[in-house]
């Protein structure tokens, strides 16, 4: 009976098993890659760090730290890592990256990934470097052109391509240039106050402990600020935002999971709909309800299993394409293997599902009379609200959907949220849909021509789905027009944070001597000077009488090791700039006399983390010398300009005569006199580096071209889900097509009106699901903008008109093409069909 | 001057090929109506009534013979051609009403006028379906109607583009028997004030007694033709 059942109906069948498959198809895809990706880390563990275990400082290594280290044993490795302008000759470019200086056998695990392969070793023999692969197609650079840093020239001896344990992504922001730690000095870029990270690496015998090991020093590291990690800790730093993106995209897979269940929803309630006579009949015939159910349950089962099937085998491909999309986001290489634990988690996951979101149509065939053999009445049904057999189905797919995010995450919290966020855009959409749809029967526009009005009327043809339908093209109109817009925020951001009168240049690593030079070089360039920020560095002592060490040692302390034990770059000024906002105390701005405390301010988040208010002592530790000092105030700052800001500020008359270095920030009117300004101070001063406007926009601009890149290939799954359902509508609704277009044929309607009438459909329905989808994308980054982002929200016309246009053009060919046949039915068939 | 002829079947034949196999459906029928008559074609299940009445308004072309209508050979024309015949001179009454669902009564009946960019269509459309009685029921959508409403509608449908020939197939095969006598008095009634040519399929033999003709058919040929008392 399951397969008589089955056979009358293969397409509708087909577009069931499509949806199954492909909701099925990105879950697996996306947990088996993760799979492979915890495999990878697990495996390649140590090749994250590159080595056992690393020491790093801010500072030179003093006798004591350098004995430290050498008691440690095993192999060792230094390398001196900083900022710095760097140039490249041959085309006249400049750029800020980061240096590192190596010393030969790092990585003592995995390699630096270079192009010619053999430069990852040869460039330690000579002045040579390994320069990121971006910079050189950026700037057209080939190997074997030169680069300058500092004082020093280096000959581009390979490509970077990959290093261990860093994604890709992450040279967008900080592009690195290797070189070998022999020619660091004729760089001359090491001085004084210059921001250098100093960093040894070491390589054990196998089997020592390397966490006992650290726990041991552990004081003594605390005492010469020296900090470290493990491989355990690197895996936990680079697995954190991996899950988490994980989770992202994980969740975005669920989302085409459950656009693939709508459809199947959608596609037996149909089928069902057309087998209530059919059903009642068997009834006639002696058949019980229970038995009835059945049959249809049955026919869901094999068909959901075959969409597993199908599925699984798409997910497993879609998963060798994983690491392709995701290459610049991962920090190693991941090996693509079969995961059967992943398939079978997406396989259960999967059929649950479908199952679950058929038997809400299917529930219906439990409660009809066999008297609707003789007398069809659809309506009769209890309506879902009144259906308990409804109501616990949808509980069981809440409950099923829940532990799903629940295996991903492990956070109870997430869960709710995703099915609170899910429940609200599906609420939204649907009723946005439903609105729309009961506003084009409200103000049905009567005075239009035949044409128009019957694509119009016919949104609401019975099995239309209108409303399923308009709720799934808009959701995937959301997303795409959602990525855009908030795309659109964040270079917002960043263009409000440099408006008009605020600095869109800032120099920095200024030695003392350097500073009234280059404040001429400024103001000779016509430029102004909005800030000349000296900066000194210093570290916290003791909170109210209690030394860090001791804080950081306890275990029941909830204090941020990193706000204790991090390098604080502070600097001493009479006002607050106007990015800063004085929200606890008071700001004086001077010492009021020479016995008063050293009253500071604080930024609200590092007090926070340090667990510290107004009138706390806290002791900073200057370059040896210790000062006391007193929270006076509590001050917000706006970090997103592009301008120095402080997490401590000093009033004048306490650290005038630290070490110190300065920044400079200015205005500049084009990106052109900001190249000459930029290019004049290198030449004189190679140690001083820039940021500007265009390269914060560049970066940003490229980060957000490889997130969205990613984004938009996870959604696709989503976007086909979507346009499975109109497919699967289109089918459902096809019979009724086919009497209407028959109908018309008959009464003298020309095959170009029937064409046309079909298109002015899909015109409409393609403008309704855009409009819908935008205007909720519209509200939600406007939300964005004003609670999360906290900058003007503005709408970029151009794209979201052209999403429009794309996507109702899209629903408007999708759907012309697959009725275009309607027209060849000879009109004949009217004497022979039955409504 | 003898009465002209609106419809004549001339030597009309119609094959279906099934696999291999080829059913005749229709062989070799023949006869002429003249206009303004009626007609009723009466015949067991499967004997090809259906088929007659589609190849005589153009739904279909024959395998051989000819159908010319209003003086116009049909086989000889395109579909596109066919189709603007059937606007400009034929309408349909059908068993299961056939109305659109999406469209109320009124803008059901427009449709054929629509079709041909009439402007006037609102306002004949609204005269016919007080002539018919649903002076109150024109902004009600098919699924608000009754059978006998809905048949009523589709009869304003037929009529609205002042058709030379009206084609009825079982107009009454669902409906009771009380509506059925309304709808069918409607039919003749509505035929006779327009001068219209009517060409009815039914099983209802009380119906068929009301035209002027009666075609017997079974397996495919004429087995009767005859005359009523009818006027």
């Amino acid at each position: 009976m399951v397969w008589r059942e089955t056979r009358a109906t293969p397409k509708r069948l087909t577009i069931y098993i499509c949806s199954m498959a492909l909701g099925v198809a990105a879950v697996v895809a996306i947990q088996s890659f993760g799979e492979n990706l915890n495999q990878a880390m697990d495996q390649q563990a140590k090749a994250l760090l590159g080595a056992d275990l690393v020491i790093r400082s801010r500072q030179p290594l003093t006798d004591e730290a350098q004995a430290l280290m050498e008691s440690l044993g095993g192999e060792q490795s230094r390398e001196v890592r900083f900022s710095s302008m760097v140039r490249f000759p041959n085309s006249n470019a400049m750029r800020l990256v980061q240096v590192r200086a190596l010393e030969k056998n790092f990585p003592y695990y995995g390699r630096l990934k270079t192009e010619p392969h053999q430069a990852a070793q040869t460039f330690f023999n000579s002045p040579a470097a390994l320069v990121d692969d971006r910079i050189l197609q950026q700037y057209a650079i080939k190997i074997g052109d030169s680069v300058k840093i500092g004082e020093a020239t280096f000959i581009v001896a390979g490509k970077l391509i990959r290093i261990p344990g860093e994604a890709i992504v992450t040279s967008l922001i900080a592009p690195k240039i290797y070189i070998s730690i022999s020619y660091l000095e004729q760089t001359q870029l090491v001085q004084k106050g210059s921001r250098i990270s100093y960093r040894t690496y070491f390589k054990f015998k196998p089997k020592t402990d390397v966490e006992q090991l650290v726990q041991n020093i552990q004081p003594a590291l605390n005492q010469y600020h020296l900090r470290s990690e493990t491989v355990e800790e690197q895996k936990k730093d680079v697995g954190r935002p991996m899950e988490n993106s994980y989770l992202f995209l994980d969740l975005v897979a669920l989302v085409a999971l459950l656009l693939g269940s709508i459809g199947i929803a959608s596609a037996v309630h149909v089928h069902i709909k057309q087998k209530l006579e059919t059903v009642s009949t068997l009834h006639c015939l002696g058949v019980p309800v229970t038995q009835t159910f059945y049959i249809y349950v049955l026919q869901t089962v094999v068909m959901g299993l075959i969409g597993v099937l199908l599925g699984s085998l798409l997910g497993t491909s879609v998963q060798q394409l994983m690491p392709k999309i995701l290459n610049d986001f991962l920090p190693l290489e991941v090996p693509i293997v079969i995961s059967w634990k992943a398939i079978f988690q997406a396989a259960f996951m999967g059929f649950s599902l479908s199952v679950l979101f058929a038997l809400l149509p299917l529930s219906v065939v439990l409660n009809i009379s066999p008297l609707n053999s003789l007398r069809l009445s659809y309506e009769n049904q209890p309506t879902a609200i009144k259906n308990p057999m409804k109501w616990l189905i949808g509980g069981l797919i809440v409950v099923t959907v829940y532990s799903f995010i629940l295996m991903q995450s492990k956070h109870w919290s997430h869960g709710i949220w995703f099915l609170a966020a899910i429940a609200g855009v599906f609420s939204v959409l649907g009723v946005l849909s439903w609105i729309t749809v009961c506003l084009v029967r409200r103000f049905f526009p009567h005075f239009w021509s035949y044409i128009w009005r019957q694509g119009l009327a016919n949104l609401y043809r019975p099995n239309n789905q209108t409303v399923i339908l308009i709720m799934t093209i808009g959701l995937s109109t959301f997303l795409i027009a959602t990525l855009v817009l908030v795309q659109n925020i964040l270079v917002q951001q960043v263009l409000q944070a440099t408006s008009e009168g605020k600095s869109n240049l800032v120099l920095f690593d200024i030695q003392t001597d350097q500073r009234q030079t280059i404040l001429d070089m400024v103001r000779a360039s016509q430029l102004p000077i909005l800030q000349d920020v000296p900066i000194v560095t210093m570290r916290l002592s003791a909170i109210n009488g209690t030394p860090v060490e001791e804080i950081s040692a306890n275990p029941d302390s909830e204090i941020s090791k990193w706000a204790l034990l991090r390098e604080y770059r502070s600097t001493y000024r009479e006002n607050l700039t106007d990015s800063e906002k004085l929200i606890a105390g008071r700001w004086l701005g001077k010492k009021q006399h020479l016995s008063a405390p050293n009253e500071i301010s604080l930024e609200e988040g590092i007090a926070e983390r340090l667990g510290v208010s107004l009138g706390d002592q806290l002791v900073f530790d200057v370059q040896g010398v210790l000062i006391k000092t007193t929270i006076g105030s509590i001050r917000r700052v706006e970090w997103r300009r592009i301008q120095t800001n402080f997490f401590v500020l000093f009033p004048p008359g306490i650290l005038e005569e630290a070490p110190q270095f300065h920044v400079l920030a200015t205005r500049t009117d084009s990106a052109h006199t900001s190249a000459i300004l930029q290019q004049s101070i290198l030449n004189h001063f190679p140690n001083v580096s820039a940021i500007d406007l265009s390269l914060v926009l560049k970066t940003l601009d490229d980060v957000l071209h490889n997130i969205a890149f990613v984004i938009r290939c996870i959604s696709l799954f989503s976007i086909f889900a979507g346009l499975l359902v109109l497919v699967g509508s289109i089918a459902n609704s096809r019979y009724q097509r086919v009497q209407e277009s028959i109908l018309l044929r008959t009464l003298g309607a020309s095959r170009n009106q029937i064409i046309q009438i079909t298109v002015v459909e899909y015109f409409f329905l393609g403008i309704l699901a855009a409009t819908t989808g935008l205007i909720l994308s519209i509200v939600f980054s406007w939300v964005l903008a004003l609670f999360l982002f906290e900058v003007n929200f503005s709408i970029e016309f151009n794209s979201l008109i052209m999403i429009f246009l794309a996507v109702t053009t899209f629903v408007l060919l999708l759907g012309g093409v697959s009725n275009l046949s309607l027209c060849r039915r000879p009109p004949l068939e009217i004497l022979r069909t039955k409504v | 001057m003898g009465a002209q002829s609106i419809l004549t079947v001339h030597n009309l034949t119609k094959v279906y090929q099934n696999g291999e196999q080829m059913l005749t459906v229709l062989k070799e029928v023949s006869f002429s109506l003249n206009e303004g008559s009626s007609c009723a074609i009466v015949g067991p299940s499967g004997s090809g009534k259906s088929t007659l009445l589609g190849l005589c308004a153009g739904l279909d072309y024959p395998s051989s013979g000819a159908v010319i209508l209003n003086g116009i050979e049909l086989d000889s024309l395109g579909e596109e051609e066919l189709a603007q015949i059937r606007n400009q001179y034929v309408g349909f009454v059908f068993q299961t009403f056939q109305l659109i669902p999406t469209l109320t009564a009124l803008e059901n009946v427009m449709v054929p006028l629509e079709l041909r960019g009439d402007t006037q269509a609102k306002r004949q459309a609204i005269a016919l379906l007080e002539k018919v009685g649903l002076e109150d029921r024109i902004h009600h959508y098919p699924a608000q109607l009754s059978g006998g409403e809905q048949q009523r509608v589709a009869m304003a449908r037929a009529f609205i583009n002042k058709p030379k020939i009206l084609f009825a197939d079982e107009p009454t095969g669902n409906l009771d028997a009380e509506t059925s006598e309304k709808i069918s008095k409607m039919i003749f009634e509505l035929n006779k004030e327009a001068g219209t040519t009517l060409v009815l399929v039914t099983h209802n033999l009380e119906l068929a007694q009301k035209s002027q003709q009666i075609i017997s058919i079974k397996g495919g040929q004429i087995e009767d033709f005859q005359a009523t008392q009818s006027k």
